[in-house]
């Protein structure tokens, strides 16, 4: 038998071992428990096949059989054993599951798991395997198994895990989702280079755009064009990372207004030079505040395209106006609405950069730890109570069909 | 990290493995296959674009397209052969040392 072969074997029993250990996992999702039974039977299926094999496997059979979805098994189990009921920051998934539901097709199907990491600059998404498409394909084909639900894991620093106002960075991140799920930026760079080529953009966006990504300066000028693609020079990974930053940027706006930029300024210090994978910040905020203010402006414009053929959508302001008045008497909020719930960021974000004197004052104080303890407590209980109230009202009309909820 | 892939480069290793089980006689992989090779004709062919091919294998889809539209443009969607298949092995196998390159 060769070395893989046995590779395989040892690769199996860690599998079976791992299961075994999470097997008293308790989550917060009855979804999560469905996902967990699913690869439990997973397993079995590869292990019955395994040893049903009357010959040793070649190389490329394990590859593309066992090998792949032990892989899968494994991953899986990483992020539900990192999302058992204890460590879930459950308030910032509930937001971020609320923008996550608007931006994806009503069919996806997504669970949200969380992994707290020691990086105070690691906020991020891993879609690694909510995108294998082929995968949950051939694993239904195959074994007639179907995962109904996908995970997403999203991580985001210990230190910072029940901090609302850094929270808003996990928008951006969701952004850079939504754009793998849909190829919608590769799309975009792809046509934007071909009109570029074809001379099919008008000069004076071209002109702009220019503004926005500097190293296109000479290739727009000069007069014989040639196309740019990924094979054929690196400046297309730069373009591409580029308006795929400018994309999460501009869709992170869509609900935190400009909570994020505030952030990024202060991270990245402000750089007025790009970077291979980031465009300068100051022209990232110059796209955001475009967007917001409704002034025109060309990545605005460009990254509309994608939006509208793909996914029938522009970008628009997905949030609504959070009143402090009750922050300021000292108590959670009430909110009504998807669009409010964001709308407490970009109300936390005002209220510590422009009345954290007077929240102080009513305070006592001029902690600013008391202060920002007071903020992230508030938004923490104001999100909790819409949770819990959805959550009764949604028992209260499967109960009571007919009648109209006490809080509506 | 001992190692890692991107899902873009999953996307690639799936759909090899696809072809390679088509090759090795197993026929249910057709059919996770055709769609992918329909959208990649249609794109090289102009009949369609970046935004409206499917979502799911756009990287492969694209490639494809853009690889070998002569080839492609020569594949008969209800009758692909053998040495059809195996070409597109040979296609998807030489993308990652093109990307790498």
């Amino acid at each position: 038998m060769s070395t893989n072969n046995e590779l395989l074997l040892l690769h199996l029993a860690q599998a079976e071992q791992s299961l075994e250990r999470a097997k008293n996992n308790a989550y917060s999702d009855a979804r999560l428990e469905d996902y967990h039974h699913k690869l439990v039977s997973l397993f079995h299926a590869v292990k019955k096949d395994i040893q049903q094999q009357t010959k040793s496997l070649s190389d490329s059979e394990i590859y593309d059989g066992p090998k792949k979805i032990l892989d899968f098994i494994f991953k899986s189990l990483e992020f539900l054993d990192s999302s058992t009921l204890n460590q879930i920051p459950y308030e910032i998934v509930a937001c971020l599951k609320e923008a996550m539901d608007k931006s994806i097709e009503v069919t996806d199907r997504y669970i949200i798991v969380t992994s707290l990491i020691n990086n105070v600059l690691g906020f991020s998404y891993d879609s690694s395997i909510a995108f294998e498409h082929g995968l949950y394909t051939e694993i239904q084909t195959k074994y007639g198994i179907e995962f109904m639900d996908r995970l997403v894991q999203i991580n985001l620093p210990r230190a910072f895990s029940r901090d609302y106002l850094s929270a808003v960075v996990l928008y951006h991140e969701l952004g850079h989702f939504v754009d793998y799920r849909f190829s919608l930026i590769n799309s975009l760079t792809k046509t934007v280079l071909d009109d570029l080529f074809h001379r099919r953009m008008k000069s004076t966006d071209e002109n702009e755009l220019v503004i926005y990504f500097p190293y296109l300066a000479n290739y727009i000028a000069n007069p014989t064009r040639t196309l740019i693609t990924a094979t054929t020079t690196s400046w297309y990974n730069v373009i591409l990372s580029h308006f795929r930053e400018y994309f999460c940027d501009l869709f992170a706006a869509q609900y935190i207004g400009e909570a994020s930029s505030h952030y990024l300024k202060y991270v990245s210090q402000n750089s007025a030079n790009w970077i291979p994978t980031h465009p300068s910040c100051i022209n990232r905020e110059k796209v955001v505040g475009a967007f917001l203010k409704g002034t025109p402006n060309v990545v605005v414009t460009l990254i509309n395209q994608p939006l509208l053929s793909i996914k029938k959508t522009t970008l628009q302001k997905r949030y609504s106006d959070v009143a402090a008045d009750d922050f300021l008497d000292l108590i959670p909020t009430e909110i009504s609405s998807g669009e409010q719930l964001h709308g407490l960021f970009d109300m936390a974000w005002k209220l510590w950069l422009q009345q954290k004197k007077k929240m102080g004052d009513i305070l006592n104080t001029s902690d600013t730890l008391k202060i920002y303890n007071v903020i992230n407590n508030l938004v923490e209980k104001s999100i909790g109570n819409y949770i819990t109230v959805n959550k009764w009202n949604q028992a209260y009309k499967t109960l009571h069909p007919q009648k109209p909820t006490p809080t509506t | 990290m001992l190692h890692s892939h991107s899902f873009q480069d999953k996307a690639f290793e799936s759909f090899a493995s696809f072809l390679r089980n088509i090759l090795s006689g197993d026929d249910r992989y057709k059919q996770l296959v055709e769609p992918i090779l329909s959208d990649a004709i249609s794109l090289s062919k102009g009949e369609k674009n970046y935004y409206s091919v499917g979502r799911d294998s756009f990287d492969v889809v694209v490639f494809l397209a853009e690889k070998d539209p002569t080839f492609l443009g020569s594949i008969n969607l209800v009758g692909v052969s053998n040495e059809q298949y195996k070409k597109l092995l040979e296609l998807v196998s030489g993308q990652r040392e093109e990307i790498i390159a």
